[in-house]
C-alpha cells in the first residue's frame, strides 16, 4: 500500500494531488515493514507555494477516501510487483544492503526464513488485501498530523 | 569457509578481480567495459562535460532544470506515461547536473536491456518539456533555491567558491536564482539541452552482463540521436591567491567554516603524493591530524576534514568544520597552525605508513557494486588515467616516499593563502558582510 499510495509520480497521491489537482509540490507515503515495537505508516503533502496546509490536508484526506473507495489501480499493483521482483535481482549487487536486510530483520524479531519468504509474500498480495489493510489502517482516531510552517498564515495560504 | 576466503581475496585483490577493456562502438564512441556475468543486470554511466558553467548569465539554472526534466516525459510519453514505462521494465535511472557536466546513471535488468535503452535514448534525445512538468519541476527547484538561502552550509559553500573563483562562471549559483529560474522558458530549456548532451563531450562506461559488441551497439543506440558537438567551454579559472576571511552573520548556535585555497589538478604529476599528504592531515574520520587536534584532544567539533577537489577548470583544496560560536575562533587558529606545520615540516614516516595501509586497504570498497564501478570508470577516463590504473593505483600509493610526500606537502599547504568563510555568530570574529 505504501508503494501504491507513494511510489512516485504514478502513485495514487502524486497522481492526484500533484498532477491532476496541481495543488502539491510533493506527496507520498512512507512505511517501514521492519520494527520491533509499534510501527507507523505516514502520508504527507507539500503544498505549492501560497497553498494553505488546511486545504492540502483536506485534499490528502479526500485522496485517501477515494483510494479506499476504488481500491488500487490493478496496473500499478502489477508494476509494483514487477519492481519488487527486480529489486531482488538488483539487491544481489549490493553486499552492504544484503547484510543490512538480514540484520534489520533479525533485530525486529524475524528469522532468516522470514527474510527468504518476504518476496513471495509480497507477490501474493491482492487488491482485496490492500483494501482490507487500508480500511484497518486509516482510522482518524489513531492518526496524528504534524504541520511545518514558517508563519501562522501558511495554514490558510495566500494564493488562489 | 571457502566463500569467506573468496570474499577476502576479492577485497584484497580488486585489481585482479576487475578486467577493464576499452571498446570502440561502431559509431566511434569509446567505452570502458567490465563484463560481469554473475548477476543479470547491466549498468551504464554517461558523463557529458558540459554543465551549468555553460548557462548564459541570464539563464542560470537552465541546465539544472533541463536535467530534472529528462525523466518528465519524452517522445510520445508524458511524465506519467514515462514513469509507467520505466516501472514496467524495472529500470533505474539517475539524472544529475553540476558545474562541470550532466551525469546519467542507468541500471537495468539484462532481460529488459533493449527496452530500457530505447526508453532512455528517448529521454536523452527527445525530452518534451511539457508545460505542466516544467512548472512542477521549476517549483521544486525554486523551493530548493529558497532552502539554500537559509542553509548555513550552502551559504558558506557559495561564498567560498565565489571568493576562490572570482569573476569565473564557477562563482555563479549552478541552480540559478529565483529570478533566473522563474524566467526560464521552454526555448531556453531546449537550448540548454542542445548544449548539454552532445556526443563529443561524453564519457561512457558499461558494467554487467553484456559483451563488447552488444555494449558498442547499445551505446550507439543510446547516443545516436544526440547532436555531434557542443559549444566551446569557458576558460580555466584563476584561483584567488588569498584574501581576508569572510564572516557572514547567521542566527545559529554553531558556526560553519569552509576553508582552503588552490589545490592540484587530477593530472598533476604530484597528485598522488598530495592525496596521501591530504589524507594524513585532513582525511575524514579518526586519526587525521585535524581530527586529532580539534576533535580528539579538545572536543571542539564532531568532525573536520580537508580534501583535494579538482574541477575541470580549476582545482581547490578545501575543508569544512563546525563548532560552537564561542569556539570557532580557536578552531580557526588550530587549523592555521596545522597548515603551517604541514607546510614547514611535513609528515612522519609512521604517519605515511599508516596512510598507505588505510588508502590501499580501502580502495576496493570503492568498487562495491556494478553501479559504483561504472561511476569509477567514468571518473578514471575523465582524469585521463590509463586503463590499468585500477590495477596499479595501490602500487602508486605504496611507492610514495617520505621525501616526496614532504616536498609535495610544502607545495600543497599554503598557510599564507589559507582562507576561511564562516557563517554563524562567531565570538571575536568581525562580520564582513
Amino acid at each position: 500500500m505504501s508503494s501504491l499510495l507513494g511510489g512516485g509520480i504514478t502513485g495514487h497521491l502524486q497522481s492526484r494531488l500533484q498532477v491532476a489537482e496541481e495543488i502539491a509540490l510533493d506527496a507520498g507515503a512512507f512505511y517501514s515493514p521492519l520494527a520491533f515495537d509499534q510501527q507507523t505508516f505516514g502520508i504527507y503533502v507539500v503544498p505549492r507555494p501560497g497553498g494553505g496546509l488546511r486545504e492540502a490536508e483536506a485534499r490528502l484526506d479526500a485522496a485517501i477516501a477515494a483510494f479506499l473507495e476504488a481500491g488500487p489501480d490493478p496496473e500499478k499493483l502489477a508494476r509494483v510487483k514487477t519492481q519488487i521482483r527486480a529489486a531482488q535481482i538488483y539487491a544481489l549487487d549490493n553486499q552492504q544492503a544484503r547484510a543490512s536486510r538480514y540484520g534489520r530483520a533479525l533485530t525486529a524479531g524475524l528469522t532468516v526464513d522470514d527474510v527468504a519468504a518476504w518476496p513471495e509474500t509480497l507477490q501474493a498480495v491482492t487488491a482485496e488485501d490492500v483494501i482490507a489493510a487500508a480500511r484497518a489502517l486509516f482510522d482518524p482516531g489513531r492518526a496524528v498530523t504534524g504541520y511545518l510552517m514558517r508563519q501562522p498564515q501558511d495554514m490558510e495560504g495566500s494564493a488562489g | 569457509m571457502m566463500r569467506l576466503l573468496l570474499a577476502l581475496l576479492l577485497l584484497t585483490l580488486p585489481a585482479q578481480a576487475m578486467d577493464i577493456v576499452e571498446v570502440t562502438s561502431p559509431g566511434g564512441t569509446r567505452i570502458w567495459l567490465v563484463e560481469e556475468e554473475s548477476i543479470p543486470i547491466v549498468s551504464v554511466e554517461l558523463h557529458f562535460a558540459s554543465g551549468a558553467r555553460l548557462d548564459p548569465d541570464d539563464q542560470l539554472g537552465a541546465t539544472a532544470l533541463m536535467t530534472g526534466l529528462l525523466e518528465e516525459g519524452s517522445g510520445d510519453l508524458d511524465a506519467q506515461a514515462f514513469a509507467r514505462a520505466r516501472e514496467t521494465i524495472a529500470a533505474r535511472f539517475g539524472f544529475d547536473s553540476g558545474q562541470d557536466g550532466v551525469t546519467i546513471s542507468a541500471s537495468m535488468l539484462a532481460e529488459n536491456r533493449a527496452e530500457t535503452i530505447d526508453l532512455l535514448a528517448t529521454a536523452l534525445s527527445q525530452p518534451r518539456f511539457d508545460p505542466s512538468a516544467v512548472e512542477r519541476v521549476r517549483a521544486q527547484l525554486l523551493s530548493n533555491i529558497s532552502a539554500a538561502e537559509r542553509d548555513p552550509d550552502r551559504i558558506a559553500g557559495r561564498a567560498f567558491i565565489g571568493a576562490l573563483f572570482p569573476d569565473h562562471v564557477y562563482a555563479r549559483p549552478r541552480n540559478g536564482t529565483e529570478a533566473t529560474v522563474s524566467a526560464l522558458t521552454v526555448d531556453t530549456l531546449r537550448a540548454a539541452h542542445a548544449r548539454a548532451l552532445t556526443r563529443d563531450r561524453v564519457t561512457v562506461s558499461v558494467v554487467g552482463d553484456i559483451g563488447p559488441e552488444d555494449a558498442g551497439r547499445m551505446i550507439d543506440r543510446l547516443l545516436g540521436a544526440l547532436p555531434a558537438t557542443g559549444p566551446a567551454l569557458p576558460p580555466r579559472a584563476t584561483v584567488s591567491a588569498g584574501g581576508p576571511d569572510i564572516v557572514i552573520p547567521f542566527d545559529v548556535p554553531q558556526s560553519i567554516a569552509i576553508f582552503g585555497h588552490e589545490g592540484l589538478d587530477r593530472d598533476d604529476p604530484d597528485f598522488i603524493p598530495a592525496f596521501v599528504a591530504s589524507t594524513i592531515v585532513g582525511g575524514g574520520g579518526f586519526g587525521s591530524r585535524l581530527g586529532e587536534e580539534i576533535r580528539e584532544k579538545r572536543g571542539l567539533t564532531y568532525g573536520i576534514y580537508a580534501s583535494l577537489s579538482p574541477r575541470d577548470l580549476g582545482a581547490l583544496y578545501l575543508g569544512s568544520v563546525s563548532s560552537a560560536n564561542d569556539r570557532i575562533g580557536d578552531v580557526v587558529d588550530l587549523v592555521r597552525a596545522e597548515w603551517a606545520r604541514a607546510a614547514a615540516t611535513g609528515v612522519t614516516a609512521e604517519e605515511l605508513a599508516q596512510a598507505k595501509r588505510y588508502l590501499t586497504g580501502a580502495y576496493a570498497l570503492r568498487f562495491a557494486s556494478n553501479g559504483r564501478i561504472a561511476d569509477g570508470l567514468v571518473g578514471l577516463q575523465l582524469a585521463d588515467l590509463p586503463i590499468d590504473y585500477v590495477n596499479i593505483r595501490n602500487d602508486l600509493i605504496e611507492a610514495v616516499t617520505l621525501d616526496e610526500v614532504n616536498r609535495v606537502a610544502a607545495r600543497l599547504f599554503k598557510p599564507d593563502a589559507l582562507r576561511f568563510v564562516i557563517v554563524g555568530q562567531p565570538t571575536g570574529l568581525v562580520p564582513t558582510e
